[in-house]
This record gives C-alpha cells, structure tokens and sequence, in this order.
C-alpha cells in the first residue's frame, strides 16, 4: 500500500464516524493496510461515574467492530484504543504513539463561518497533526476513483499527494493548478486595462 | 514546473495511476476548485499553515472554506 501501513481511525461514535469506519474497512481491504487502530477519546471534565461508564461502553462497542472486520473481508490486524483527554491532542498523540501513516475522521457537520474561527477537531488534527488526515464526508461505494488534487506545489501538497496515491492507485488522477491574476486586470475589461 | 513537480512525485511513488491530467488555471483556486467539486470522489490539497502558531485560527482560508463546503472526501496534509 505505498507508504501508508498503519490507519488510526479516530472515532466520536456517531454516524459520520461510521462513514469512516466504512472506509477504514474499504482501505484495509483493497490496499492492504498492515495495521488498523480504532481510537475514541473521552472528553476530560466528566464525573468519574460518567467517565468509567462512557470508557467502558466505548471499549465494549470498539470491540464490536473489530470482532465484524473479517465478516467485512478484512484481515488486517485491529485493536481498540479508549483515551480520556482533549480529542484533538489525544488524536494527534495517540497517531504519534503508533506512528499512523494516515488518520481518518468522520467529517465534522458543516458549521456558520464564525464558529470554525476555534476550529472543529479534524481541522486541529490536520493543523497540528504529523500526518495526513483523510476527512470521511460519504458512505463509500467502492475505491476511490475520480481524485481532484488542488496542486500548488508545496510541502502540505506533496505529502497528501503521497498519500492519495497509496490509497487510491488506480483512480483518475486530475491536478488543478490555479492561481490569481494580476490585480490591475481582476474584473476588468480590455478597455479599462489600457485605462490603468 | 507544477508539472514537473506533480511527474517527479508521481514516478516516485510505488503505484502510479493510470491516467493523469494536469490544468493550469488563472483565476480564483477557491472558485476554480470549488468549480471542479462534482467530478471527484475524493478531494486532495495541503494547508497553507504558515507555521503552528502563527495560524492560530484556521488551517488555512481555503483549505478551510472548501473542508466547511465540500460534500466529497478530503484529504489534508500540513507542510
């Protein structure tokens, strides 16, 4: 599977986290993952009751959806990971600790311009994360095959590009380069720029 | 030279794809990105973070406007 052996899928439990999980499955199944680790975090703050029953009930349902890999197709070796913490550092930290090659989150709902100004955790991941984040926006119907890759040329370009050539290798490759015209003729028409 | 740094990286990888095009576009990245989003199943970019404290609010402005807009999969990757 190119560079990419270890998948960290960060999970909240919800449905757009199966998403993810779905194409956890779908990645390890036909690019051959070596490892998969299924983390969800606890959010600090809880009463300790609240915090032992959520731990517990995450880990049990963990285990749930690894016990169903190989009814999925899926040989890859999995294991539960249950973190009380901030999610995103917890994220980031745990993707460290097993030295992930990609992580994947559920994409976060879509939210009014003002309240991203803290950030949503996926966009934390992939601010401060070390690797590359693959946001889980649909249920997936099959490999990826149509790959648009807004290219600039930079560091953060080329490792995504990376790595959507480990987990999409057969799909159509289209690159966008695009930049902005020069200011004096944005929105202007031939006459006005003789003009200026 | 986007062209010939897209070639270099794609030889380099283990498994290059079958069929490749490259479009060079003078106008707005966001409308011209925003623009080419029914095509792909999977959308693919890096952030402009210029540093991890110096960005303290976004990842980026279009890398943030397209992960609140997009409906496809996007993967991400900082520098």
């Amino acid at each position: 599977m190119g560079n990419i052996s270890h998948i960290l899928l960060a999970t909240d439990l919800t449905d757009r986290s199966e998403r993810a999980f779905e194409r956890a499955t779908q990645l390890c199944r036909d690019a051959r993952a070596e490892r998969l680790t299924l983390l969800h975090v606890v959010a600090v703050g809880l009463p300790p009751i609240l915090t032992d029953q959520q731990l517990n009930g995450a880990q049990t349902f963990l285990a749930g959806k690894i016990a169903q890999l190989p009814s999925l197709g899926v040989a890859t070796p999995a294991h539960a990971s249950v973190r009380t913490g901030h999610p995103f550092s917890t994220i980031i930290g745990e993707g460290i600790a097993v030295k992930a090659d990609l992580i994947l989150v559920g994409a976060p709902g879509k939210v009014p311009y003002a309240q991203t100004l803290v950030g949503t955790t996926a966009e934390r991941v992939i601010r401060f994360g070390e690797c590359p984040v693959l946001l889980v926006n649909q249920p997936p119907r099959g490999p990826y095959a149509r790959v648009l890759v807004a290219f600039d040329g930079s560091d953060g370009a080329i490792r995504s590009l990376e790595a959507a050539l480990a987990i999409a290798p057969d799909a159509e490759f289209r690159f966008v380069h695009a930049w902005w015209p020069p200011r004096a003729s944005f929105g202007e028409g031939e006459n006005s720029k003789r003009i200026i | 030279m986007i062209s010939a740094t897209v070639q270099h990286v794609v030889a380099a990888s283990q498994t290059a794809p079958p069929r490749i095009s490259i479009d060079l576009v003078e106008n707005n990245p966001y409308v011209v990105v925003s623009n080419a989003l029914r095509w792909p199943d999977l959308l693919v970019m890096g952030t402009h973070s210029k540093g991890r404290f110096a960005s303290t609010t976004s990842v980026g402005q279009l890398a943030l406007l397209l992960l609140n807009e997009s409906t496809r999969d996007i993967l991400m990757s900082r520098p």
